[in-house]
C-alpha cells in the first residue's frame, strides 16, 4: 500500500490516538512532575493593649494567600509522596524498626497505601489465576461434549457473567450474599460453616477472599470461550492416534489437548494480569474500599472521590501503573513485533 | 474422536454443566426476580424473596413496581441517565467503526515497517488501564471549560477504544484477501472505491461483531463517564454507583436494584441475538494472535 493512501486511510484513527491517548499521556508524566504553586499561609499578629489592665496581647491569624503564576518544577516530591512510593515514611520505618525485617513488612509497608494496593493484585492475581485457568478448561471440556442442542444454552449463561457490566456483576453477587438473610449465607450457615455474625465486610481477609471469588466468577467464561474455540482445533488424528496406542483420557487431555491449548493459556494469563491493575468497580460493588484497595482505586481516590483533586499524586500513581504493565507486556511485543518481521518477509 | 463415554462420567458431565449453568445465571434470575419485590422481602430473609411475603401483605400483589417507580422518579431521573447512554453508546460505536474501518484496512494492508510500530504502540496503549489517562484528561478539561460535557466523553471512549478496535478490525481484514483488492483495482477502482464497493460487502461480519464489543465498551464503562460526565449528563452505570451511597440514608435500595435490572435488560438480548458473534470476537483476538 502506498504511504499516502496508508496515512489517509489511518488519519482518523491515528489523531484521535495521538490526540486522546498520547497527549494525555505527556500530560499525565507532566502533571507527575509540576504543579501550579501551592497557596501560601501567611500568619498576621494582631495585638492590643487592654486599656484596664495595661496588658498587651496577641492574636495569630492564618490566612491562605493564593498564589498565580507557572507550575513549579516538584522533582519526585510527588513520587515520594506517602500516597505514592512514600520513600520517608519507608526510610524512617527502616532506621526507626527493631524487630526485624518480617515486622518492617508488616507493620510499615503494607500499611503504606501503594504498597498495600500492590499487594492486593498480587494476591487477587496469584489466587484467582489458577482458578480461572483449572475451571475454564473443565467448563471449556464439558461443554464440548455436551449434547449439541445444549451447548447453545450453556454458552448464553456462561456468557453472563464476563459481559455484564463490572458494577452489576459484582452487585448483584453482593446482594445474594452480604445479609444475614442472604441465600448463601443461610445455606453456608445452616451447614455451620460460618459464625452468626459472619459479615464479608469483618475482615480484609475476608473481602479481599470475596473480591478474588468475584474475580474468578467474572473472568471464566472468557477462559472458557477462548479454550472452547481451541478445542475444535485440536488435531483428531493426534487424539485418535493416543487413543490407539491406548492412552486413557487423562493421558490424551495432558499430553495431547492441553499441548495445544498451550498458547491460549498464556494469553489468557497475561490478559489476565494485566486487567488485574484494572479491577475498580467490584471495591464499590462489594463496599471494600474500607479493606480492600487496588491501584486503580488509589488513582480514582486521587481524582473523583476527593473533593480536593490531588492531580500530582494520581499521575505519579498513574506513570508507575504504566510502566508496570509495560514490563508485563514487554516480552509480548517482543514476540509480535518477531511474528511480524517473520510474516513480512 | 468419538463422543461414547462410560455412565459416570456421563453423569458428571451433565452434572457440572448444571451446576455451571446455574452459578453464572442464578444471580441474575434472582436479582430480576427479586427487584420486583418491596426492600424486606428481597434483602430480608431469602425465602421471603421467593414467597414475596410482605409485598404480599403491604400490597395485596406477589410483585410491585415500587423499586422502578423510585429510580425514574424526578428525584433520582435513571430515565435520563439511560437516555443518556443510549446517545453516548450510539455515538462511540459509529465514530469508532467509522474510524477503526478504514485504520484496520490499512494496516491489514501495509507492510512497511511504521505500520508494525504503530501496531505495538495500539498493543501498549490497549494494555493500560483506562484510569491512568484519567488525570491527563481531567486537569485540561477543567481548565478549558469543557468538563462534563456529553460530547468530550464520546471523544474519549472513541479514542481509548480505537487501539482495540484497529486490532480486531485488522484482523478480520488479514483473511480477506489481498488480490480481491488488486482484482478491483485492475478493473478501474481507486483504492476508496476497491475499500468501499469490493472490500466492505465481505466484511460486514467482521464489522458488526466489533461493532458488538465497541458498544460493550461504551456501554459498561464506569472509569471514564463517571470521571468526566457532569451529574445530570452521567450514564447508567455511574449513576447506579451514585444510588449506592445514597441508597443508606433514605432507605431505599430498591431504586439501585432496579436500576441494575435495567441496565442488565439490553445486555441480555445482545447475548442473545449475537451470541456467536460474540464468541467469534473473543476468540479473534486469541486465536489469530
Amino acid at each position: 500500500m502506498p504511504h499516502r493512501a496508508f496515512f489517509a486511510f489511518l488519519m482518523p484513527s491515528l489523531l484521535a490516538m495521538v490526540l486522546f491517548i498520547l497527549l494525555p499521556l505527556f500530560s499525565v508524566g507532566y502533571q507527575s512532575l509540576f504543579s501550579p504553586p501551592r497557596d501560601i499561609e501567611t500568619i498576621s499578629e494582631i495585638c492590643s493593649t487592654n486599656f484596664l489592665t495595661g496588658v498587651r496581647s496577641c492574636e495569630q491569624t492564618i490566612s491562605m494567600e493564593k498564589v498565580e503564576g507557572p507550575n513549579v518544577f516538584r522533582g519526585l516530591d510527588f513520587f515520594c509522596g506517602r500516597s505514592v512510593l512514600a520513600c520517608n515514611e519507608l526510610a524512617t520505618g527502616w532506621s526507626e524498626n527493631t524487630q526485624g525485617a518480617g515486622y518492617f513488612w508488616s507493620k510499615v509497608v503494607l500499611n503504606l497505601p501503594l504498597y498495600k494496593a500492590m499487594a492486593f493484585t498480587l494476591f487477587y492475581t496469584v489466587l484467582t489465576t489458577p482458578f480461572i485457568l483449572a475451571l475454564g478448561l473443565v467448563v471449556a471440556l464439558v461443554v464440548d461434549n455436551l449434547w449439541r442442542p445444549l451447548r447453545g444454552p450453556t454458552i448464553f449463561a456462561s456468557l453472563l457473567p464476563f459481559i455484564v457490566t463490572p458494577l452489576v456483576g459484582s452487585l448483584v453477587l453482593f446482594w445474594m450474599t452480604d445479609n444475614t438473610g442472604g441465600l448463601l449465607y443461610s445455606i453456608t450457615n445452616g451447614l455451620a460453616f460460618w459464625a452468626d455474625d459472619f459479615s464479608l465486610r469483618a475482615s480484609p481477609q475476608a473481602t479481599w477472599a470475596v473480591i478474588a471469588v468475584y474475580g474468578v466468577w467474572h473472568v471464566t467464561p472468557f477462559a472458557f470461550v477462548v479454550f472452547y474455540a481451541g478445542l475444535q482445533t485440536v488435531s483428531q488424528d493426534q487424539l485418535e492416534a493416543a487413543m490407539i496406542d491406548g492412552a486413557p483420557r487423562i493421558d490424551r487431555l495432558r499430553y495431547v489437548i492441553i499441548p495445544h491449548l498451550m498458547p491460549l493459556i498464556t494469553f489468557v494469563l497475561l490478559i489476565h494480569i494485566m486487567d488485574a491493575f484494572r479491577v475498580l468497580e467490584p471495591i464499590f460493588g462489594f463496599q471494600a474500599a474500607a479493606n480492600a484497595q487496588s491501584v486503580s482505586y488509589l488513582i480514582y481516590e486521587h481524582l473523583v472521590l476527593q473533593a480536593d483533586k490531588r492531580y500530582g499524586s494520581a499521575a505519579a500513581t498513574s506513570v508507575l501503573t504504566i510502566v508496570m504493565v509495560f514490563i508485563l507486556l514487554f516480552p509480548v511485543l517482543v514476540r509480535t513485533w518477531r511474528d511480524f518481521r517473520i510474516a513480512a518477509r | 474422536m468419538t463422543k461414547r463415554h462410560p455412565l459416570a462420567l456421563l453423569v458428571l458431565i451433565y452434572g457440572f454443566a448444571a451446576l455451571w449453568v446455574v452459578v453464572a445465571a442464578f444471580p441474575f434470575v434472582w436479582t430480576t426476580w427479586g427487584s420486583m419485590k418491596i426492600e424486606t422481602d428481597f434483602f430480608g430473609h431469602w425465602v421471603k424473596n421467593l414467597t414475596g411475603e410482605d409485598t404480599l401483605r403491604s400490597f395485596g400483589t406477589y410483585f410491585t413496581t415500587l423499586g422502578y417507580d423510585s429510580a425514574f422518579s424526578a428525584k433520582k431521573q435513571f430515565g435520563q441517565a439511560v437516555g443518556n447512554t443510549m446517545i453516548i453508546t450510539v455515538c462511540t460505536v459509529v465514530i469508532s467503526l467509522t474510524f477503526g474501518t478504514l485504520g484496520g484496512y490499512a494496516l491489514a494492508r501495509s507492510t512497511a515497517r511504521y505500520a508494525f510500530v504503530l501496531l505495538i504502540i495500539a498493543l501498549v496503549f490497549r494494555a493500560m488501564p483506562h484510569i491512568t489517562l484519567v488525570s491527563g484528561y481531567m486537569e485540561p478539561l477543567f481548565r478549558w471549560g469543557i468538563w462534563g460535557e456529553t460530547w468530550v466523553a464520546v471523544i474519549v471512549l472513541v479514542a481509548i477504544n480505537q487501539p482495540f478496535t484497529i486490532w480486531m478490525m485488522r484482523s478480520f481484514f488479514m483473511n480477506v484477501p489481498r488480490e480481491l483488492d488488486e482484482s478491483a483495482m485492475i478493473d478501474g477502482c481507486n483504492r476508496l472505491q476497491g475499500f468501499w464497493y469490493v472490500i466492505m460487502p465481505v466484511m460486514w461480519p467482521g464489522v458488526i461483531t466489533t461493532g458488538l464489543f465497541s458498544f460493550l465498551l461504551a456501554y459498561n464503562d464506569f472509569t471514564v463517564t463517571s470521571a468526566l460526565l457532569s451529574q445530570q449528563n452521567t450514564t447508567m452505570i455511574p449513576r447506579i454507583a451514585g444510588f449506592l451511597g445514597s441508597a443508606q440514608n433514605d432507605g431505599d435500595q430498591m431504586a439501585a436494584v432496579a436500576a441494575v435490572v435495567t441496565a442488565t435488560a439490553p445486555l441480555f438480548v445482545l447475548i442473545m441475538v449475537f451470541q456467536r458473534q460474540l464468541v467469534s470476537g473473543l476468540t479473534a483476538g486469541a486465536v489469530k494472535g
